[in-house]
């Protein structure tokens, strides 16, 4: 069986996911723009979905909506005063950027249309759609259940150094972020007790 | 309407990378440019699952999800860095945070 999406879904999400993309890199006022943002990931997420990746799409939604959008608009908060227009927000050429940009859209365009890829009929890993049934749940755990399986046989270093670097950014963004101490401010730093 | 197949996936990412990169180049405020870089990681998370379905080969749905905890550890270091300009310089504008130029 061949995989089938369905075309007005994909078309409604295509355009949902572009608008907003378009939004978050016109948008005048920041905030707006990270909403706009919101509005690209969940898109993503359907997409997701109509691929039938169930488990992607619920990362997705958790790390991307729920963890880094709300990073970037506590930064939005702690650097700006959050509904100003921010109107200087382009560099002086943006159109050489747009030019470069369509450019290397229609290289990317051209190398997807001129190339054959060997896609194969579709097999059991992924649950199937059936216009009787609907969505077969059951046939939907065997597909995080093999992600997992192979997260954890041929993936196992990725994986582990993966939670390192975790670690290690989680550690560096404290270090970056954290107000240096300064010698005329005694208190940072210094623990020792005067009797 | 005509059956979607790999290559409306591909293309829909090829249009997302591009309008990231366009914000990554002409954006000056610096959160903005973190933004439109992470529509280039959906990008091409967008991709590598379109091949992990169509191909089909779960390797691909793997890498996204490696793809995710990488852009989650450089969204946490990128608002990290963001912070750390601001409190130097009173404004996030690329443009004039040029210390280091020669």
């Amino acid at each position: 069986m061949i995989f089938d999406p369905n075309p007005v879904a994909f078309w409604l999400l295509a355009a949902m996911v572009t608008g907003c993309a378009l939004a978050v890199i016109r948008a005048h006022k920041l905030y707006h723009a990270g909403l706009a943002l919101v509005g690209t990931l969940f898109g993503v997420a359907g997409l997701y979905g109509l691929l039938q990746v169930w488990f992607l799409a619920g990362v997705q939604v958790l790390v991307y909506v729920g963890a880094i959008v709300i990073l970037l608009l506590f930064a939005i908060m702690l650097t700006h005063h959050m509904m100003t227009p921010n109107l200087k927000t382009l560099s002086t050429q943006p159109w050489t950027a747009a030019a470069m940009c369509l450019m290397l859209l229609a290289v990317l365009l051209g190398g997807i249309l001129s190339s054959t890829w060997q896609t194969a009929p579709d097999t059991t890993v992924y649950p199937t759609w059936t216009s009787q049934s609907g969505f077969q749940v059951a046939e939907a755990i065997p597909s995080v259940k093999a992600l997992g399986f192979r997260l954890l046989d041929p993936f196992t270093l990725p994986f582990e150094m993966v939670s390192v670097l975790i670690l290690v950014a989680m550690i560096a963004a404290l270090a970056v972020a954290r107000k240096p101490p300064t010698p005329e401010d005694p208190a940072e730093g210094c623990e020792e007790v005067v009797p | 309407m005509s059956p979607i197949g790999l290559n409306h996936f591909l293309g829909l990412g090829a249009v997302l990378f591009c309008l990231g990169a366009y914000g990554v180049l002409t954006r000056r405020n610096a959160i903005a440019v973190l933004m439109s870089l992470e529509l280039m990681f959906n990008a091409v998370n967008l991709n590598l699952v379109a091949f992990a379905r169509f191909l089909p080969n779960l390797d691909g749905v793997v890498l996204a999800v490696f793809v995710i905890a990488v852009a989650a550890a450089e969204a946490a270091v990128g608002v990290a860095l963001v912070l750390s300009i601001y409190r130097n310089f009173r404004h996030i504008d690329l443009d004039q945070v040029d210390t280091m130029k020669g």
